[in-house]
């Protein structure tokens, strides 16, 4: 009866119908100990990058009978967080347990797998009988470099009413999953690069880790609210600062990096107001006030990596050349032009990535 | 711990990991009290004399290094737990003679851990 269900809910009904899975009985398959400790060894960055968020997650639940759930791109279960005994009794899936939509019918982990993107299903929604007396909701994981779906984070209740209390906790622990898989990479990335040239690297590694922390900790803090008031805010406030970290991540690795890329269109006001966000405590550290100059925002085609080590290299400069008290402006001179000024002293600075070749 | 709700003030000049901070130590049982660089934390020692301080390293004005060179040149001994996101954690602290750090980003157990271990030692 497709008009009885939610359109999400209708697509992986038909898919399970489609695959030959029966809605009385799931298929039951779990890997071996070698290859699940295969697998649970391979898979070990998410499971370690997860296991604060899941404990996050767990404990907004509270005393809610529940089980957090960490699946990998597959659908197989990585890792359980929950109370054990309910984990126990209820016979939640362990790891190992393949839970794709083929086998498991519409859940949790398959379904949001299947989707790309966040799900949840309340009671008879699940394909599978079985499942009826849970609500399982479910969000993909991406990898650091963008769309690639690395993983799914899951959390299953016995009440409703607990599931709508943690749904933007879950969306958020997802963000601060992948915040924390981009900074693992950060980390192995430019150790290399750290031992080379530690000044400037440091002072932004530091700050993007300053970020990540504060995204932490804003999301546990509202996983412990979870349980007696709503914590909406604060977990929007926990996922701006996971995007904002991924920005100033992505900053990070242009900067590090001495390479190339294609041209491609960005926001040259933008992009000036990014590289000045992300020097923003370095200028504080130094009792400079950095400030950029209203603008329209200015398209323009350019290599971003060459184009924001530029950039950087003018805001640096203008920071070494400031005392302390100073404030420095930046601002737009022309399309491949800034302007920059200290106190009463103005200069233009050409930007060679953005003049003709 | 000598008191039944230790004080512990809590120094950084990020107001999200600040007010997360004050709000997250606090339900472990802790009095806790912000302040938001070296300059302000000194105020606030004065003031509240707290049993512990949470203090972040990089800060404007008086980083946190420094707030405790002058914490200990006036004779003040308050356990400190340092927080740090660089690379040399152990390193900074010890060069301070701080024994009990933590590296950015961790979670509230792991710092509350280290609250509990500095007001439980007899050495500060």
């Amino acid at each position: 009866m497709p008009e009885l269900l939610r359109e999400p809910i209708y697509r992986a009904w038909k898919r399970c119908q489609v695959a030959g899975t029966s809605p009385h009985t799931m298929i039951a398959m779990r890997l071996d100990p070698v290859a699940l400790e295969a697998l649970l060894e391979r898979e070990r960055d998410l499971i370690e990058a997860a296991k604060p968020y899941m404990h996050a997650l767990s404990r907004a639940a509270g005393s809610e009978l529940h089980a957090a759930m960490l699946g990998d791109a597959d659908g197989i279960v990585l890792d359980l967080v929950g109370h054990r005994e309910h984990i126990e009794r209820e016979g939640f899936p362990l790891p190992g347990s393949k839970l794709s939509e083929d086998l498991a019918g519409a859940n949790g982990i398959g379904t949001s797998l299947a989707e790309g993107g966040y799900v949840e299903l309340v009671g008879p929604e699940h394909f599978i009988e079985g499942f009826h007396i849970y609500t399982c909701q479910g969000v993909p994981i991406h990898a650091p470099e963008g769309q690639k779906i690395v993983g799914v984070l899951s959390l299953s209740v016995r009440r409703l009413e607990a599931a709508e209390r943690v749904r933007e906790i879950l969306v958020c622990a997802a963000h601060g999953i992948e915040a924390e898989l981009t900074r693992r990479r950060l980390e192995a990335d430019l150790g290399r690069l750290l031992e080379e040239e530690h000044g400037a690297l440091e002072h932004l590694r530091q700050d993007v880790m300053q970020l990540h922390a504060a995204a932490r900790l804003r999301l546990d803090h509202a996983a412990r609210i979870a349980t007696r008031e709503d914590p909406s805010q604060l977990a929007i406030s926990a996922a701006d600062l996971a995007r904002r970290f991924r920005v100033r991540s992505e900053l990070w690795r242009d900067l590090a990096f001495e390479d190339h890329g294609a041209p491609r269109p960005l926001d040259l006001q933008q992009r000036l107001g990014e590289l000045v966000e992300l020097l923003g405590t370095e200028a504080s550290v130094r009792g400079v006030r950095l400030v950029v100059a209203a603008h329209e925002p200015l398209r323009v085609s350019a290599d971003a990596r060459a184009l924001s080590r530029e950039l950087f290299r003018v805001i640096t400069r203008a920071l070494g050349d400031a005392a302390r008290g100073d404030v420095i402006e930046l601002g737009l001179a022309s399309p491949s032009a800034v302007r920059v000024t200290i106190g009463r002293k103005t200069a233009g600075v050409r930007l060679k990535s953005l003049e003709p070749s | 711990m000598t008191n039944e709700n230790p004080t512990v003030l809590v120094v950084d000049d990020d107001p999200d990991i600040r007010a997360a901070l004050v709000d997250l130590v606090s339900e472990f049982g802790f009095r806790t009290v912000g302040a938001f660089d070296g300059v302000d934390a000194l105020a606030r020692i004065d003031e509240v004399h707290p049993d512990v301080v949470v203090l972040d390293n990089r800060m404007p004005r008086m980083t946190g290094t420094e707030c405790v060179r002058e914490l200990r040149s006036r004779g003040n001994d308050v356990p400190i737990v340092l927080m740090t996101a660089a690379r040399e954690v152990e390193e900074l602290a010890r060069s301070i003679g701080v024994r009990w750090f933590i590296g950015k980003p961790f979670g509230v157990e792991q710092l509350v851990e280290a609250i509990r271990r500095a007001l439980s030692s007899p050495a500060r």
